[in-house]
């Protein structure tokens, strides 16, 4: 442990590896904390106990019922989504806690504050973290505010630091996809920080493999399109045309249900999202709103100025055949050793494209893939992976981490 | 469709592009490159040395391609990675490399690494080239600040910051311009009269806002062609275009007029004087702007000394007065350390019954070559340079060691000295009379100090507190010359002085005429009323003794009742 910088050490005793998921739906932050915690930690002590939870929980409530389940080293962090994902149950409201134990892991963090005007910086303090575990498989989890404008850069700080000796898993913290603010956790028994505009590091250690899975499941649609005019996530016009326009016409909607029925136009370009080239298939671009004053559409995530985009498609099945590929990768990164669990950092984009019944298809397959292994997660405003390559960030794309 | 390669190119290039210095040029180029090929390192290299990496230690990889044999390297904990650079720039050469695990770089992405190179490149080119052109521009900036800063600071020399009339210089400037031409024009040079005072008693603050109001006053008087000026202090010019000095004359009257009128400062009215020279240019006189100004500062001393508030036209014999005055200054310094200095005493008589009652000290200048000078002709040039600070010490010294001589025998005899104004203001006066009393074991009442009229109204309620301070001292006050300014009855009445010495003028027949008498007694009985003692100066005739003696005036001084005299010669009257 070290106290200078915050971090919290967890080292377990004498026990085999295992992972745990519990989740609760019960309205009571306090009663569904102590449901959710009691069923993944199942009267173990955890070195590390994600919770996720959606932002209407009275969240010291529910964590003080989650530490008072944990050990003295135990490492608490988590943060508000928009939704959770545990093993066989994707819902919407309710607190899931992941939990990982045993002899042979590790965890080390670091937490950046005020995050915003620094990204990059804040991505190289928390990836310092990664330095002080010593285990043959380390990867680096993230978990930051979702709302901080370009999380890239976050990503790359970490990557300037951890390099490509170890990958980087993470998702960046929701709040049930309203865009105002999301918050973020971390502690221990003693007490647990909630915090807004951070960004934590989680480094993880393990004797076992850890595999890392990305995939997404969309397609191109039509014609490809420069992006003559953009800043930031703002896109202002494709082939020199006002971005709006290109938009409707494509989409075949007419300006008027920009005024009349907003709700219908965000559900149509969230199924079409924009897709960059990239050299492994598309990189993924969210479009959640237009400004109708300056013809511009506004994405999640950066949409570089040059940049040739498509517009993207997809459909349940490739969508959930994406959730299997993902899984797939994931335990193939194991170099044959069996899962103990794994966690899922799922696009909150896809499960509003897949509907309820979607997601149910979606752990379906994940839960098939991993044949009775327990799983866990959220679902994220942005994805952050990196296992090869130097890109870490990702959009509509489900992300694992499996540990064996 | 193309290849998705050069789908990224434009990206790169928008991106390495919009970076504002080398280094961030670098690492942005790193970056994209790798995250584009997705390669596990990207680094850029100069002199073969890497500079910037990411993915993995800039060291480690400086070792790793040193070890390396082909196309690989082997790095820890990750695969082998298959290295690829590319050349970049002429002068600020360099490489751009990324290594990838996995599959080494197909044909198109090596084209696409060195066209992404050679993009670096030309951004480092813009990077330098805008950078020069930046330090230029600040440079030319900077310039331009300088030489705006020159000439601000040139027309700030050109015009006073106070009133916004032209300086000294300017002033020059424009009566060359006008002396060139050859009109007639004249320059009025307008010092003010109790400026000082004013300076003195309200502060800078009001002696400041009392010059901006001046200058607007003469501004008023101006035409258009006119040029006023300050030449500093309490010291104007004005240029009066295409004029005469008979025209001139009657402007610089109105100016005076002008300034004489009350100036509302701070909530209370003060009245201030000015005192004008002129001088004329014609086809007669000298060219030279300077000299013209000269001429009208010498005029304008000569006003100043005759009597404040009047116009004095330069005539070229003030030249040799001027000259005479700064001789005598230089002499006036010399004097006090020479020795030539000494003191006279006039007997004051008390008109009851004919016996001395004290003496007046008188100094008196013996000059190298036996010319004597009479105070008139050189206090006030001592006033004016100061000297007469240690004039007026030496004076209270001298007559105080002669009193005491003198009281051994006549222990009532009493003295009297003068006191200039500006010994007046002289904060150590007080001081000085005090250790003058001690030193020679004298009381207080021994000692009368003589202040003119003019001295103590120029400035009533500062020489009150003055006076307060003598006065607590003990020693006796008087005012002389009365009846020659203009007292304030009302200011009269609160100076604490004891004695009235009605000035000669009033007794200017020798025998006193029914309409003297009248005006006499009127004082007398004045002085009775304040309680004050009177002395009559200027007794020259019998006549005059008996009428003052008979209107009941106290004591008595002039050529009648004793002369001025060296103290030895004084001696035996006194005695007597």
């Amino acid at each position: 442990m070290n106290p200078q910088v915050g971090g919290v050490a967890a080292d377990a005793r004498a026990m085999t590896r295992w992972f745990g998921a519990g989740h609760s739906t019960l309205s009571d932050p306090a009663a569904a904390g102590a449901a959710a915690a009691r069923a993944a930690f199942e009267g173990r002590e955890p070195v590390l106990a994600l919770v996720f939870c959606s932002v209407g929980y009275h969240v010291p409530a529910m964590l003080d019922e989650v530490r008072s389940r944990v050990g003295p080293s135990t490492v608490i962090a988590g943060c508000t989504t928009s939704g959770q994902i545990t093993t066989g149950e994707a819902t919407g409201e309710g607190v899931a806690v992941v939990a990982l134990g045993g002899d042979g892991f590790s965890v080390r963090t670091r937490i950046s504050r005020d995050v915003t005007p620094r990204l990059r910086a804040a991505g190289t303090e928390i990836a310092a973290c990664l330095a002080e575990i010593d285990r043959p498989h380390r990867a680096l989890l993230m978990i930051c505010d979702g709302l901080t404008g370009n999380q890239h850069e976050l990503v790359r700080g970490a990557f300037s630091v951890v390099g490509a000796a170890a990958p980087l898993v993470g998702g960046c913290a929701g709040d049930d996809l309203t865009f105002v603010r999301t918050y973020q956790f971390h502690g221990g028994r003693d007490g647990v920080e909630i915090m807004t505009d951070a960004g934590l590091g989680l480094a993880l250690g393990s004797d076992a493999p850890l595999g890392v899975g990305i995939a997404h499941g969309w397609r191109k649609q039509g014609a490809a399109m420069v992006v003559t005019s953009s800043r930031d996530g703002r896109v202002f016009e494709l082939d020199g045309e006002p971005a709006l326009d290109v938009l409707l016409r494509r989409l075949g909607l007419d300006e008027s249900i920009l005024v009349d029925d907003e709700e219908t136009f965000r559900e149509r370009v969230f199924l079409h999202p924009l897709g960059l080239s990239r050299r492994s298939g598309e990189d993924i671009r969210v479009i959640h709103g237009a400004d109708p004053a300056d013809r511009s559409l506004l994405c999640l995530a950066d949409v570089p100025q040059g940049a040739l985009a498509w517009l993207m498609e997809s459909d349940p099945d490739a969508l959930i055949d994406g959730a299997r590929e993902s899984a797939a990768q994931a335990l193939d990164g194991l170099g044959g050793r069996p899962a103990v669990g794994l966690l899922a950092f799922d696009c909150a984009g896809r499960r509003t494209v897949l509907g309820d019944d979607g997601i149910q298809q979606e752990i379906g397959v994940i839960g098939k893939a991993l044949g009775g292994v327990p799983y866990g997660g959220f679902y994220t405003n942005g994805e952050i992976a990196r296992l090869r390559g130097a890109l870490g960030m990702h959009h509509f794309t489900l992300v694992t981490l499996a540990l064996a | 469709m193309n290849h998705w390669s050069t789908h990224q190119l434009t990206e790169f290039f928008a991106a390495v592009g919009s970076s504002q210095d080398e280094r961030s040029a670098t690492t942005v180029a790193m970056e994209r490159a790798s995250e584009v090929l997705e390669a596990e390192v990207g680094a850029v290299l100069r002199g073969g040395r890497v500079e910037v990496a990411w993915g993995m230690p800039g060291d480690d990889l400086d070792a790793a391609l040193a070890a390396a044999a082909g196309a690989t390297i082997d790095v820890a904990g990750l695969d082998e990675l298959h290295v690829a650079t590319a050349r970049f720039g002429a002068q600020n050469r360099g490489d751009l490399l990324v290594a990838r695990a996995g599959e080494p770089l197909s044909p198109e992405e090596r084209q696409l690494l060195q066209a992404m190179a050679q993009t670096l490149g030309l951004a480092l080119e813009n990077i330098t080239l805008l950078s020069a052109e930046r330090r230029q521009r600040e440079e030319r900036e900077r310039e331009a600040a300088e030489r705006l800063a020159l000439l601000e600071s040139l027309r700030e020399a050109r015009h006073d910051s106070l009133t916004g009339l032209p300086t000294r210089v300017l002033f020059l400037e424009k009566l060359e311009e006008k002396v060139r031409l050859g009109t007639p024009t004249s320059v009025l040079f307008i010092d003010l009269d109790r400026f000082k005072a004013v300076n003195d008693s309200l502060g800078h603050r009001a002696g400041d806002e009392l010059l901006a109001a001046v200058a607007d006053r003469i501004r008023h008087c101006l035409r258009p062609g006119d040029v006023g000026a300050r030449l500093g202090g309490d010291e104007f010019a004005v240029l009066l275009d295409d004029t005469t000095t008979d025209e001139a004359v009657p402007v610089a009257r109105r100016l005076i007029d002008a300034v004489r009128r009350p100036f509302p400062i701070f909530g209370r009215d003060v009245f201030i004087g000015a005192s004008v020279g002129v001088a004329t240019h014609s086809d007669t006189t000298p060219a030279d702007p300077g000299d013209l100004l000269g001429n009208a500062d010498v005029a304008m001393y000569k006003a100043k000394k005759e009597s404040p508030g009047k116009v004095v036209v330069f005539a070229p014999q003030m030249h040799a007065e001027a000259l005479t005055r700064l001789t005598l200054t230089s002499d006036l310094q010399r004097a006090l350390e020479q020795g030539e200095f000494h003191l006279q005493y006039q007997p004051l008589v008390r008109l009851g019954d004919g016996a001395t009652a004290g003496v007046e000290a008188l100094v008196r200048w013996h000059r190298p070559g036996g010319r004597n000078m009479a105070p008139a002709d050189f206090v006030p040039m001592a006033e004016e340079n100061g000297l007469i600070l240690d004039i007026g010490r030496w004076v209270l010294r001298t007559a105080g060691a002669q009193l005491a001589r003198w009281r051994a025998t006549m222990p009532g005899l009493h003295l009297n000295v003068n006191v200039a104004g500006r010994q007046l203001t002289d904060p150590s006066l007080a001081g000085d009379v005090r250790r003058m009393l001690a030193d020679f074991h004298l009381p207080p009442t021994a000692l009368t100090l003589e202040l003119t009229e003019s001295v103590l109204m120029s400035d009533p309620a500062a020489a009150i507190a003055r006076l307060t301070d003598l006065k607590a001292i003990g020693v006796g006050l008087a005012v002389d010359d009365f009846g020659t300014g203009y007292s304030s009855l009302s200011y009269l009445q609160r100076l604490p002085v004891d004695e009235l010495k009605i000035d000669q003028a009033f007794i200017a027949h020798a025998s006193p005429t029914v309409e003297d008498l009248a005006v006499l007694r009127a004082m007398i009985d004045l002085s009775r009323a304040l309680r004050l003692r009177t002395v009559i100066e200027g007794i020259e005739t019998e006549a005059q003794l008996v009428a003052l003696r008979r209107l009941g005036c106290d004591l008595g001084q002039g050529f009648h009742l004793g002369r001025p005299a060296d103290p030895e010669k004084l001696l035996t009257p006194v005695a007597a």
